[in-house]
């Protein structure tokens, strides 16, 4: 394994995109669907699901310090159970970040580049990622790092210019969409927020040993905290009708009024999208291509990467049809399985090495 | 890989000097002599002058020198005249030649050489070789008279207000440069050799208890480490110590200005000089020096923050302007105001090639001008830009083969480029327009994320000496901000960069500063 040792901040840094990257794009249509005015609750729920999956995460970090996910789950599981469900957890991962990929990739088709091939697109995408991956965590982690704040900085400068567009009562009532509905809501986000169990993977890699609870609970919580300021926005900017919008953030940025130089600040949108998810898909990469590794006992993760990406890229053609289809599939489908296998994985780990007394 | 190819025919040098070898002096001077001229046979430059010496003029010596290296009037009044005219007193009972040394050279260096072959390496420096009858050993005495340039302004990073000496090709000169800054004991400079065939020397300049650790030795053997006949420009050097050799961008970077090389040995650097070379080249070197200039520290804090924000925006401006204005103009027309491209729009009307085209050409024909203006003497360098720029431009302009808003954009990113203040800095973003212009002409905006990222991926990767490049933004310290992207007032900066200077952190103790 290489050595290379990457701080909390830039664990953060990573993190905080890999989930936010398409998180942005994909959950608020599926909220909007069920629970249109009370959509910042979904996202608390969702804050506070990812949250219990983080201390889950951390426990389990802070156990086996210093050690593989992929080795020491082995050997708490079993050789053959553990190998079953991290090729499990690797399957599921390839999957998503097919569908990831595409989606992206759709939506600068849509927005950008129509008449680019939707191949062609998913492949400059795919491309700085394999670069990242090949050179290994500490580019990962440096590059998520100078991408985290300016990010973050443009998107609150986004939400301030529509502030005078903001109208509080389309808030009201509050809980009036009932509890049922905010409870469904919040299913698709609660899947979502189990990208945070990717912290057993990454944390071997921390430079301080022990402790690791703290970085994936304030990753879920500046996440949460992001959720509940895009959510509150899209109702009181859109109200009911954010129903009906496939993409409400790139709506919400449309909807800033045009100042004398900027006609239009999607380009901005455009670019925090396209860098939060060089994030994401480097990070799914990386930990597809690691775990991997892992699971055949390789020494590095690097020949794997490009056969890997150049597979990614094939299959989603396989994978996805249609935005609708899509959505439909992760209202529904998605988080069935991912829960369990998200939050169970780890919360198995550690209880089976809890009773078997494994450290 | 590449090592193994290169590797072939390793010793080609020396040949000529090992054709007749002899470890050490005879006492025969006639045979010594012989050596000598045998090995700097056919070296019309070489002279040499018998004379004898000692009580009664008894002991044959031979004196060699290389004209034109040697000062003529300190031979005469040092050596000859002592050599000539006094003779050693008979009582002591010395050795000849210790009576020599201890009396009849009145020079600062002189040294005591038993090897021909270092004898006539002291020689071809510059020194003046005196072989005495009897004698195993011989002298040589430094006497280095040549012409060179005189420390002149620097040529190539000017500043308004500020010192203005730059380093010469002298190595000993430079060396006092710095030291005339640093008067301290801790001020070290290690003398390497480089060149089977030059025999270049290279100093390492550090100074003990600040230098970052490890630092020196990584030098040193990366220095050591390389195998070549000989180079006269550091430049070769710089990429065989480089961490990656294949990257745009240099891992160290030259300076030719003591001020700022006195500074980067403050911050726990290690400067790396090599005679007959007037730049002193720093390592590690990272990405906060593509905005440092040695002005910024003479000027006041926020007029230098100012400056150095300037320089980020025309950094950018130098990469991503080409790209962008070709994807905004050729897939995304809805960005921009409408009045603006109205405007644009009517002056690309009637225009023959696409606008990716037209930029493309329009850029390398500017590094063309530029490379014909460097290339050229300087007058005419002058009369080549100002027909290439001003009466070609114009005329393509008038004969709508191009639009004046591309002409604008090529020209302001020309300009931008030259803000940065080291020439490194400066090629390497120049050179990364062009695949930026690229992506943007095949992918508009997304190309231009997907060229910036992968330049982000590998600068991340990138490291000088062991230190990331991308230091201070990540690893991300906030104390090593205060001299980054704005210059904090001199009173802050009380801790050295913490990559470089972790070994003495404090520059400052936190006492008062100012009148207060």
């Amino acid at each position: 394994m290489q050595k290379y040792r990457i701080s909390g901040g830039q664990l953060i840094g990573m993190m905080f995109w890999t989930i936010m990257g398409t998180a942005i794009i994909s959950l608020p249509v599926l909220i909007g669907h069920h629970a249109p005015r009370d959509a910042w609750a979904a996202a608390v729920l969702f804050t506070i699901g990812g949250i219990g999956l983080s201390l889950i995460v951390g426990a389990l970090a802070n156990r086996f310090p210093r050690r593989d996910f992929v080795v020491y789950s082995q050997q708490v599981l079993g050789t053959w159970m553990g190998k079953l469900l991290i090729l499990a957890f690797l399957v599921w991962l390839f999957h998503t970040m097919g569908f990831v990929l595409w989606q992206i990739a759709n939506f600068i088709s849509l927005s950008l580049l129509p008449k680019t091939p939707i191949v062609a697109i998913m492949a400059i995408l795919l491309l700085p990622s394999v670069y990242v991956v090949f050179d290994g965590i500490e580019s990962l982690s440096r590059c998520s790092q100078v991408i985290f704040l300016p990010t973050i900085i443009i998107i609150y400068l986004l939400y301030l210019m529509l502030i005078p567009d903001v109208n509080l009562e389309n808030l009201l009532p509050i809980f009036g969409d009932g509890a049922a509905n905010i409870f469904r809501a919040s299913i698709t986000p609660l899947a979502w927020a189990g990208e945070i169990m990717f912290v057993v993977f990454l944390a071997p890699f921390l430079n301080k040993a022990g402790n690791t609870i703290k970085y994936p609970v304030i990753t879920m919580v500046l996440i949460g905290f992001g959720g509940v300021i895009n959510e509150l926005f899209y109702t009181a900017v859109f109200g009911l009708l954010r129903q009906h919008s496939s993409n409400p953030f790139y709506s919400l940025i449309r909807y800033i009024r045009p100042t004398a130089f900027v006609e239009r600040y999607d380009i901005l949108f455009v670019t925090i999208n396209l860098l939060g998810n060089f994030v994401k898909l480097s990070v799914f990469l990386y930990i597809f291509v690691l775990g991997l590794s892992q699971l055949m006992g390789m020494k590095s993760h690097r020949p794997l990467t490009l056969p890997s990406a150049a597979a990614l890229l094939l299959s989603t053609n396989y994978l996805v049809n249609s935005p609708n289809e899509l959505v439909a599939f992760l209202d529904t489908v998605f988080p069935l399985y991912t829960i369990p296998l998200l939050y169970g994985l780890p919360a198995l780990v550690l209880l089976v090495a809890a009773i078997r007394r494994i450290k | 890989m590449f090592g193994t190819i290169f590797r072939k025919n390793k010793s080609v040098s020396n040949k000529a000097a090992q054709a007749v070898q002899m470890q050490r002096f005879s006492k025969d001077l006639n045979k010594n002599i012989k050596y000598i001229q045998q090995v700097l046979s056919k070296c019309c430059d070489l002279e040499s002058r018998p004379i004898r010496i000692g009580r009664n003029r008894q002991i044959n010596a031979r004196i060699f020198f290389i004209d034109g290296m040697v000062d003529a009037a300190f031979m005469a009044t040092n050596i000859l005249e002592p050599l000539m005219l006094l003779e050693p007193g008979d009582d002591c009972g010395l050795e000849i030649h210790e009576e020599i040394f201890n009396s009849l050279l009145p020079a600062g260096t002189v040294t005591i050489e038993q090897s021909p072959n270092m004898l006539v390496t002291r020689l071809l420096s510059g020194g003046i070789a005196i072989v005495v009858e009897g004698q195993e050993k011989a002298f040589a005495v430094e006497a280095i008279g040549w012409q060179e340039r005189a420390v002149e302004e620097s040529q190539t990073e000017t500043v308004v207000k500020g010192a203005r000496a730059g380093f010469v090709e002298n190595i000993r000169v430079n060396r006092s440069l710095i030291r005339r800054m640093i008067k301290y004991p801790g001020l070290k400079f290690e003398r390497l050799t480089v060149g089977r065939i030059t025999n270049t020397e290279v100093n390492i300049a550090y100074i003990e208890g600040i230098v970052m650790e490890g630092l020196v030795e990584k030098v040193k053997e990366r220095i050591e480490r390389i195998d070549i006949d000989g180079t006269a420009n550091f430049g070769m050097l710089q990429e065989m110590i480089d961490d990656s050799t294949f990257s745009v961008f240099s891992q160290s970077y030259s300076t030719e200005r003591p001020d700022r090389a006195c500074s980067c040995l403050l911050e726990g650097r290690v400067l790396i000089i090599m005679d007959n070379f007037p730049f002193v080249t720093v390592v590690p070197s990272v990405i906060t020096q593509f905005f440092q200039s040695a002005e910024d520290y003479s000027t006041k804090y926020l007029i230098a923050s100012f400056v150095r924000l300037l320089r980020f925006i025309g950094l950018n401006i130098t990469v991503l302007l080409p790209g962008l204005y070709v994807a905004i103009f050729s897939y995304h027309h809805e960005m921009i105001p409408t009045e603006l491209l109205k405007s644009i729009s009517q002056a690309r009307e009637q225009l023959p090639f696409p606008i990716f085209l037209e930029m493309l050409v329009l850029e390398i024909s500017f590094e063309i001008l530029r490379e014909a203006g460097v290339r050229l003497p300087r007058p005419v360098g002058q009369a080549v830009s100002i027909v290439g720029a001003l009466v070609i431009g114009q005329a393509a302009v008038a004969a709508r083969l191009v639009s004046p808003p591309s002409i604008i954009i090529v020209a302001l990113t020309a300009i931008a480029s030259f803000t940065i203040p080291i020439p490194e800095g400066s090629d390497a973003h120049r050179l990364l327009r062009f695949p930026v212009l690229l992506a943007a002409g095949a992918f508009g905006l997304p190309g231009i994320i997907t060229a910036w990222l992968m330049l982000l991926v590998h600068l991340s990767g990138l490291r000088s000496f062991g230190v990331p490049y991308l230091s201070p933004v990540s690893p991300f310290s906030l104390s090593d901000w205060k001299d980054f992207l704005i210059r904090v007032p001199s009173s802050f900066m009380k801790t050295r960069p913490i990559q470089t200077g972790k070994s003495n952190i404090r520059r400052q103790d936190n006492g008062k500063q100012g009148g207060k």
